[in-house]
């Protein structure tokens, strides 16, 4: 009887300290060879310790190493494309079209009750792909923590989108960072994202 | 006045509302920068057919150095123009959207930014050159006695003070917006503040566009007109 307790009292503990906040971002690291470029227009792409990463991924690394927080990568049934210009097109080409791309796997939500939601801006909205994973899952009563990596503007219309799509969450704009212009991990992002999930309490 | 003319006042008025209202590509849906992006083609080709005249003379009269600026100006100014709609149209995603020259490339969304800032600065000049023939016309349109005291006070002091505060005001909104990097080209992707107040968005552009215009005229009444 104690016995069974004392495993009923630890198996309560750690449901309730485990790990209640899950990343889900999605990321495409542009350009195969990323030796080749340099701070050029539209490398969504960081090379840390010879590993390439989507600058999103790279983020959400940094994110996990901090908050410790469940990581899930949403990927396509269908790879997009690395090279910057075909992919500015078909990103653009599945929003106008409403083309939504099939996920491998739909992370589940449920016992979380934040979830950092992480994407590279495309055309100032989501990507279809984000689209497709906020419309599966049920996010309501969620804090949800947008981070965004663009060439030029921050959440633009994202926000508004997750207020539509997820009425019930409560969306929060976390971070945003131009990334396009660097290759290369900096400790002013690093420095930077820590100092705002100190802000939002992380 | 003659009524052509109080209607190509009336149709500048637009175009001004126009150019101004298409920068705020963010504060309305995309499908409305689109629309008025053709209104602006439209209202600019009814523009450039009530002043057909300019062109008739463009051969036969006399170069002095003022008209050789405002010649310039306003073959940049088209240039400008041409570029920005020609772009415009290959970026379309709602009004031309699945045609076939329509494009996402770097270059063409590029130019757009580049030639639409310019266009406004030039739009800016051209109003400059014109700024005392459209008062001149204002004041024969309301019958203004320049006689009068009054009228010669708001003139001559009230009318210019209004327009030097709205210039410094231009130059602080053109600094505080960071608008220069769009004139060298080093823009990728705009800038946008989705949450902004319209009203001060629309303000800062008419002040741009204020600022260039009352400078040009300043300028060109040094360089030509100098007594």
């Amino acid at each position: 009887m104690k016995k069974l307790l004392t495993t009923l009292m630890l198996l309560c503990a750690t449901t309730m300290t485990q790990a209640k906040t899950a990343i889900v971002y999605f990321s495409v690291p542009e350009y195969s060879q990323p030796a080749d470029v340099d701070g050029v227009t539209g490398a969504s792409v960081i090379v840390k310790d010879q590993q390439v990463l989507g600058a999103t991924q790279y983020l959400a690394e940094l994110i996990q190493a901090k908050t410790q927080a469940d990581i899930f990568r949403l990927e396509t049934v269908k790879n997009y494309p690395t090279e910057h210009s075909v992919l500015l097109d078909i990103g653009q080409e599945q929003q106008r079209k409403n083309i939504k791309p099939a996920l491998k796997s739909v992370p589940n939500m449920q016992d979380y009750d934040t979830v950092f939601l992480g994407f590279p801006l495309w055309w100032y909205k989501l990507p279809m792909v984000v689209q497709n994973f906020v419309e599966q899952v049920d996010l309501s009563g969620k804090k949800v923590v947008l981070f965004v990596t663009s060439g030029g503007t921050g959440f633009s219309n994202t926000t508004k989108q997750m207020k539509q799509l997820q009425p019930k969450a409560t969306i929060v704009e976390g971070f945003h960072r131009n990334m396009y212009r660097t290759t290369r991990p900096t400790a002013i992002i690093e420095n930077a994202l820590n100092k705002r999930l100190t802000e939002l309490g992380f | 006045m003659r009524k052509k003319y109080i209607f190509q006042l009336f149709q500048d008025l637009v175009l001004t509302g126009l150019i101004i209202a298409l920068f705020g590509y963010h504060l309305f849906d995309e499908p409305v920068h689109e629309w008025l992006g053709l209104a602006f083609l439209g209202v600019t080709i009814s523009h450039t057919s009530l002043n057909f005249w300019w062109f008739k003379k463009l051969f036969s009269q006399k170069y002095n150095g003022y008209q050789a600026v405002k010649t310039a100006v306003n073959f940049a100014t088209f240039l400008l123009f041409f570029t920005a709609c020609i772009t415009g149209i290959l970026l379309s995603k709602h009004i031309f959207d699945d045609f076939f020259f329509h494009s996402t490339e770097d270059t063409i969304r590029k130019s757009h930014m580049l030639s639409t800032h310019w266009l406004q600065m030039l739009i800016g000049v051209h109003l400059g050159l014109h700024w005392n023939t459209i008062g001149t016309m204002l004041g024969n349109w309301w019958k203004l006695d320049f006689g009068n005291r009054s009228v010669r006070i708001a003139s001559k002091i009230l009318l210019p003070i209004m327009w030097t505060i709205i210039t410094i005001y231009g130059i602080y909104a053109f600094i505080l917006r960071d608008l220069a990097p769009y004139l060298l080209n080093q823009v990728d992707f705009a800038f946008f503040d989705f949450d902004e107040s319209k009203t001060v968005f629309y303000f800062d552009f008419f002040a741009i566009l204020i600022a260039v215009a009352y400078l040009s005229r300043w300028v060109i009444a040094f360089l030509f007109f100098r007594r």
